[in-house]
């Protein structure tokens, strides 16, 4: 990272446009070359992500999605898929980490790469954009566009500038005359409603906005006013933050068909705890903090998360933090789809137990536990199953 | 009634009008009791009385003795109360309403308060103990299988209380168990899965047979036989027949009748002048039928309410009444219109009349407090709405109750549409046959089984829209009274109930029309200095204005200004004149043009149309020529059903009169048939060909659902014309009040486009200008703030009063120093156009920019106290100017439709290329000169009505308009099929169809449809 004003940096931003839509497109190809939107299910949500071939039809991102249905006849509005998303997602940072360790991607589909100093290992920036690029492509079949400049802003608009994808490299010192006739849209930050606000003075490109009085932006903006005249005059000094790695266990699960009935979601959530479980104390790990996570069959979700105190890692002693949690999420009157389980804030297990704690009760429930566990090791974790986990009844 | 020992008493019993409880109608309850061997059954809703007369009704007619009660309850306390009396009935309301209106009352305070008339049971020791310390008569200790009875029972011998047997019954079957647990996830907004122990009632709180009632008590057979004890004492079996209504200013009937004689005389005497013969013997008619029945008074009274405004309009069968109009409640002069008085009040009619007046709907709420003060707030109350599921609103609370997501809600209500037999939700074979629909996956059939079941429960009340009734002293002594959601007094039934209680009801509703005559009168004043005689003003002596309403062209004018009955204005007086047309009388015709109009008359428009126009045509039957030869020999009002069946069937007023109001139920199915079964016989007794009777029974069936009868429909026709004059002779200052008035039956933007037509000038808001409402005066249309959106209305007041108390705005930042309004306002106010003469050069984008940097400069100081006097900044104000587009697309947000332009005023260009190519592109205005042709239209989507064909398909008439004109057109069920999605009031459409024309009046029946915008884009 270098902030000094004098040094050249060099800064790539990838984008893939309508992330949620290019992710609906590769598991659903009859979803090509058509307006497509990603809203969640029901009138009254808003869409997401919208095709640029909606956008065409005059379809925008925020847009009621019951509206945009009567504005577009022709518009699918499909539901999105986290788990898809999550795993595209993973896919393209793992073409960024092939190039550079510090790299950022502050929202799905877009991902930012700091290539200070590896000239002489890589090859110039744009050769890294055509390459990073053509992996896109290739290997990820998405649409993406690369930018190049000496920081994340001119970047960023290099690539929101191409529309069809490639690669676009702004010159170093040139980049107040690149920014000058380019739509307002295209600078970060600004938001629709202060764009509107502008365009109703009669100011439609960058460069106008760059030449306003200051004042009179700041005293309609405030403060922030300020930052986006230095926007719009291309400067930007913010560093590529490298992702933060938050260590945990997760165990999710998709259910069979979806329920509502309690009794049989708990049986789901008794499994995915006990499977997180494990795979903690096969890490000879405790965990701090418990996470449920509700996904509706509206594709809604919901959360809630619990502390346990002292951390651990046995099973009776997360389940029934779990199942209050679960009662909490469950608010909404709607099915259930998938639910899932994390335990968090992990630390090595004291080796040093509890005087006072453990009683033998409880010391043969852990030793039970360990016994199972040792089954589960060898002959897969559905070999053996505690007996109040029966299936549930089909009906 | 039998011995001790006999047949026990079902005592505990909740219909489907206990609110989300109870399951079944008292009319199902009714009939199970009886098959089951019960003599005597009881009803208790939850607190409250909800379908007290429904129950007396149904077990009147199938002759069961009645126990009539309520279970109330509050937080953990519960009890039962079995009225005995009229003491009892009277005590019951009185503790039920304080139960719901005082928040602090405890249920033990209560019932020791009011036990007088009751029999009270109840299982909860706390209320037991106080009841019990209190008196000892008339307590039983309420003993039920299934809730805690051993514990009742204990406490029943530590008490030394008689217990009482009862089932708590919910229903009438396990099914019906389903259906409360629903009822009970709905009451929760929760789901039937997340439903914990104590919010539903258990498994067997289900009506049984007396044998097996008494089986449940082999241990206590006394706890059986107190049941029979119970229903001997309570012999209350409903209220008396007298109506109840307050004494005017204390007087005796009497006293009131001759006050009434009084002042009826003197209204005759100023409505007439001289009183003729019919006038006086009608007056003597009416005043003898008024002092048999006893309502002097409530005439009196009305007339006190109504002589609280100045302009009313007394609608509704009472403009029948010539003491109505002698008394200025009502304006339509009976005797010259040939009004039928039976409609309003006649012999045999047992029920109270009802006089129903409106107020201009802003002085309405006046009107109403008016009537609490002066009554006092004890004796007045407003009538309830009891608010039920319809099928939509079952299907989805059901699912939601089932945990459905919304989407496949819709989906599903999406698969139901197509369905036929949807109209048949009770018909269990039709459920089956939607239940088999392969889209319908679990648990899909057992929702919809519930949700057929959902008809009639009541969720909830709410205040019905003017129904208000007066007591003698206070109106608890006759109904239970709640507080609703606004905050008024309601009693617990609605209209039908509260007749059957023997309150009178009044309606007071709001009507938008009289306050833009009062506004448009109050303009013309201002601006001529002419005023008009209100009293004496009659619209139909000027020709203009019957012009005006021959020619349909009533937009704007109250009741008539729908495109359907502008149509048949036109029809009816179309262009192509037909001989003896001019004579015919105006009102009349009027009347009869706004009350045809109705769901299920369609078929007899055309009819009426033809034979008005000189088609030949004969009546059905001579009975029938004294009562249908007016209406051409069809039958257009309500009351023509009643003198029908008097004429053709030999029916008495009553039974005419049932089978009018029978008609607009909803559940009539039982007693219509029985109705047409007499109608038929009687008419076969005077020699009427049963062709003749299908015939005349067929016009009778299109009376169903809503209709109009001829005095109401005559009150209207004088307020349309009103309007219709102030339209003629005034159109700015009448379009300026209907614009401002709102509520009328199109968006703002068809009446600006009307007042453009007329040849006025539409200005856009200005703040030097503009008041809060819209301005007419000469040809000038002014856009009044209201209407400039997300200015607050307090900003627009002040922005106007400012101006009124010292002068115009020489410049914007005095505007802002002396409105002192926030930069929200101030941004919409620059956007709108309204602070465009303020400033010079005044371009839209120069103007925006300073009222957003000084007005948000001015908030910025305003909050923060700064030792520099103006921070404002100093830098000159440039600013490139705005394109046509944008500035037309900021007039259109802010104003939400175009003002200073016509939407298709862009297009000009496009649409006069498209002329040159492609089969001919006609002007709306133009249209009659291509009947029978295809064409091309451009069109502005404007309004639009759907409507179902005979084979139950959706189609819809449109109106579309272009810069010429606005016209009708016809989407027939297959093209509206594909295009009924496009249909949206944003973009400009081309229509292709074909011009159509009938008795002179063209229409273009569509038959393809498409953006304008796809076809060209704008320059």
């Amino acid at each position: 990272m270098n902030q000094d004003r004098g040094i050249a940096r060099d800064i790539l931003h990838v984008h893939v446009p309508a992330f949620a839509v290019a992710v609906a497109r590769m598991g659903d190809s009859s979803l090509r070359q058509r307006p497509v939107a990603v809203a969640l299910p029901g009138g009254r949500s808003v869409l997401l992500a919208v095709s640029p071939e909606a956008r065409q039809e005059g379809v925008y991102r925020g847009m009621g999605s019951a509206w945009a249905q009567r504005c577009c006849p022709g518009l699918r509005i499909v539901s999105p898929e986290p788990e898809a998303t999550a795993r595209v997602g993973q896919a393209l940072a793992d073409v960024a980490g092939r190039h550079t360790p510090l790299w950022e991607s502050p929202r799905p589909g877009h991902i930012f790469l700091d290539l200070n100093g590896s000239g002489r290992l890589l090859g110039p920036p744009r050769d890294v954009a055509a390459r990073v690029e053509k992996e896109l492509a290739r290997q990820l079949s998405l649409p993406g566009s690369v930018g190049v400049g000496g920081n994340k802003l001119v970047a960023r608009v290099a690539s929101h500038f191409l529309v069809d994808g490639g690669v676009c490299d702004v010159l170093r010192g040139t980049e107040q005359g690149f920014l000058e006739p380019l739509p307002l849209d295209l600078l970060p930050g600004l938001g629709e409603v202060r764009r509107r606000v502008l365009e109703d003075w009669g100011v439609v490109h960058i460069g106008e906005l760059a030449g306003l009085p200051r004042s009179h932006l700041v005293a309609v903006f405030g403060a922030f006013g300020a930052t986006l005249q230095v926007r719009a005059q291309g400067e930007d000094w913010e560093p590529v933050f490298p992702a933060a790695a938050q260590p945990g266990v997760e165990e999710g699960e998709a259910l069979p068909r979806d329920s509502a009935d309690p009794e049989e979601l708990v049986f789901y959530l008794r499994r995915l705890t006990e499977r997180a479980c494990f795979r903690l104390r096969a890490a000879d790990q405790v965990a701090g903090s418990v996470v449920v996570r509700v996904r509706y069959a509206d594709g809604r979700t919901a959360h809630r998360t619990g502390r346990l105190a002292p951390r651990t890692s046995w099973d009776h002693e997360v389940l029934p933090v779990v199942q209050g949690l679960f009662i909490a999420a469950f608010a909404r009157r709607v099915r259930v789809r998938g639910l899932g389980v994390g335990l968090f804030r992990l630390s090595g297990r004291a080796l040093q137990l509890d005087l006072f704690r453990s009683p033998p009760r409880e010391r043969r429930h852990e030793a039970l536990c360990q016994a199972v566990d040792n089954l589960r090791r060898r002959y897969g974790f559905d070999a053996v199953a505690w007996g109040a986990v029966s299936q549930p009844r089909e009906t | 009634m039998s011995s001790e020992g006999g047949i026990p008493v079902p005592l505990h019993m909740h219909s489907c009008y206990s609110p989300l409880w109870g399951v079944r109608s008292p009319g199902a309850l009714v009939e199970r009791a009886m098959a089951l061997g019960y003599d005597t059954l009881a009803l208790t809703e939850r607190n409250g009385l909800y379908g007290l007369y429904f129950f007396l009704n149904e077990a009147a007619r199938a002759s069961i003795h009645v126990v009539c009660g309520a279970e109330v309850h509050k937080n953990e306390d519960r009890a039962l109360c079995w009225i005995r009396n009229a003491v009892g009935y009277r005590n019951l309301c009185h503790l039920l309403s304080e139960l719901h209106c005082n928040p602090d009352a405890t249920l033990p305070q209560l019932l020791t308060r009011y036990r007088d008339g009751l029999v009270l049971a109840s299982d909860v020791p706390r209320v037991l103990g106080a009841l019990a310390r209190d008196g000892r008569e008339d307590l039983y200790v309420e003993v039920s299988p299934g809730h805690a009875m051993h514990r009742a029972l204990a406490s029943a011998r530590a008490r030394n209380l008689p217990p009482l047997a009862t089932v708590r019954a919910v229903g009438l079957d396990a099914a019906d168990l389903a259906v409360h647990r629903v009822l009970r996830a709905v009451a929760g907004k929760t789901t039937v899965f997340h439903l914990g122990e104590g919010e539903t009632a258990p498994g067997g709180d289900l009506l049984v047979g007396p044998s097996r009632l008494a089986a449940y008590f082999p241990h206590c057979p006394d706890a059986v036989a107190n049941t029979r004890r119970v229903a001997a004492v309570c012999r209350w079996q409903g209220p008396g027949e007298d109506s109840v209504f307050p004494a005017y200013r204390g007087m005796t009937p009497e006293q009131a009748w001759r006050e009434l004689q009084c002042r009826a005389r003197d209204g005759v005497a100023r409505r007439y002048g001289t009183t003729t013969g019919s006038v006086a013997t009608r007056l003597e008619r009416e005043l003898t039928l008024i002092r048999e029945k006893g309502f002097a008074s409530y005439f009196l009274v009305v007339a006190d309410i109504v002589g609280r405004s100045q302009r009313t309009c007394g609608r509704g069968s009472a403009a029948a009444s010539l003491v109505a109009y002698a008394l200025g409640i009502t304006h339509v002069d009976p005797i010259r219109h040939n009004l039928f008085f039976e409609r309003f009040l006649s012999p045999g009619r047992v029920d109270p009349p009802d006089i129903d007046v409106d107020f201009p709907w802003d002085e309405r709420d006046r009107v109403l407090d008016d009537v609490f003060r002066v009554y006092g707030p004890q004796r007045v109350a407003m009538v309830a709405n009891q608010v039920g599921f319809k099928w939509r609103g079952a299907l989805r609370e059901v699912a939601r109750a089932y945990a459905v997501p919304e989407d496949e809600i819709r989906r599903i209500e999406g698969v139901l549409r197509h369905t036929p037999a949807l109209g048949s939700w009770a018909d269990s074979d039709g459920l089956r046959g939607i239940q088999a629909t392969p889209m319908l996956a679990a648990p899909w059939p057992e929702i919809l089984a519930v949700a057929t079941q959902l008809s009639d429960h009541l969720r909830h009340l709410s205040v019905h829209c003017g129904g208000v009734v007066i007591a003698p002293s206070d109106v608890r002594d006759h109904a239970p009274v709640q507080v609703a959601a606004k905050g008024v007094p309601v009693i617990q039934w609605e209209k039908e109930q509260a007749e059957a209680a023997g309150l009178v009801k009044i309606d007071l509703l709001g009507n938008r029309s009289l306050a833009v005559i009062r506004d448009t009168l109050a303009a013309v004043a201002q601006h001529t200095g002419n005023a008009i005689d209100y009293a004496a003003w009659d619209p139909l002596a000027d020709s203009a204005t019957c012009d005006l309403v021959r020619r349909g062209a009533t937009m704007g004018c109250f009741y008539v200004e729908s495109p359907a009955t502008r149509l048949l204005l036109q029809r009816m007086w179309g262009e192509q004149r037909y001989p003896g047309d001019r004579e015919k009388d105006l009102f009349e015709h009027l009347v009869m043009a706004s009350s045809i109009i109705r769901p299920a008359a369609n078929r007899f428009i055309r009819e009426f149309v033809a034979r008005m126009r000189g088609a030949p045509w004969h009546s059905l039957h001579p009975l029938l020529c004294p009562v249908l030869d007016e209406t051409y020999g069809i039958a257009i009002y309500q009351e023509q059903i009643t003198q029908v069946a008097m004429a053709l069937a030999g029916f008495s007023v009553d039974q005419g009169e049932e089978l009018r109001k029978v008609l607009t139920k909803k559940h009539k199915a039982r007693r219509l048939a029985d109705l047409a079964g007499d109608f038929a016989d009687g008419a076969r007794v005077r020699g009427v060909p049963s062709a003749v009777v299908d015939e005349v029974w067929q016009q009778v069936l299109s009376f169903s659902g809503y209709s109009f009868c001829k005095p109401h429909s005559a009150s209207y026709a004088l307020v349309s014309l009103k309007c219709a004059y102030l339209k003629v002779h005034h159109p700015a200052e009448f379009l300026a009040a209907v614009l401002s008035n709102r509520g009328g039956y199109y968006q703002p933007f068809a009446y600006v486009s009307e007042a453009r037509r007329l040849g006025l000038a539409v200005l856009p808001p200005c703040v030097n200008h503009s008041g809060v409402a819209y301005r007419g005066r000469g040809r000038e249309l002014r856009v009044g703030l209201l209407e400039v959106r997300g200015l607050s209305s307090e900003g627009a007041r002040r922005v106007v009063a400012e101006r009124e108390a010292h002068g115009p705005y020489p410049d914007l930042s005095s505007f802002l120093q002396r409105t002192g309004l926030g930069p929200a306002d101030v941004r919409m106010l620059a956007r709108t156009g309204a602070l465009d003469g303020l400033e010079k050069p005044s371009s839209r984008s120069r103007i925006v920019k300073m009222a957003d940097v000084l007005s948000a400069g001015k908030d910025a100081q305003n909050k923060c106290m700064t030792l520099f006097e103006d921070q404002a900044p100093k830098e000159p104000f440039f600013a490139p100017s705005l394109s046509p587009e944008h500035l037309r697309r900021l007039e259109w947000e802010t104003l939400g439709f175009p003002v200073t332009f016509h939407p298709l005023d862009p297009w000009r260009e496009p649409i006069r290329n498209l002329s040159r190519r492609g089969p001919s592109l006609v002007a709306g205005r133009d249209l009659h000169d291509h009947v029978g042709r295809r064409v091309r239209t451009v069109g502005w989507w404007i309004t639009g009505k759907v409507v179902e064909t005979r084979r139950k398909e959706p189609m819809e008439f449109v109106t579309f308009e272009d810069t010429t004109a606005s016209y009708e057109t016809t989407l027939f069920p297959d093209v509206y099929q594909r295009v009924r999605r496009q249909l949206s009031p944003l973009r400009p459409y081309l229509l292709h169809g074909k011009v159509e024309a009938e008795f002179g009046v063209s229409t273009l029946t569509v038959e393809r449809m498409d953006f304008l915008d796809r076809h060209s884009s704008l320059p």
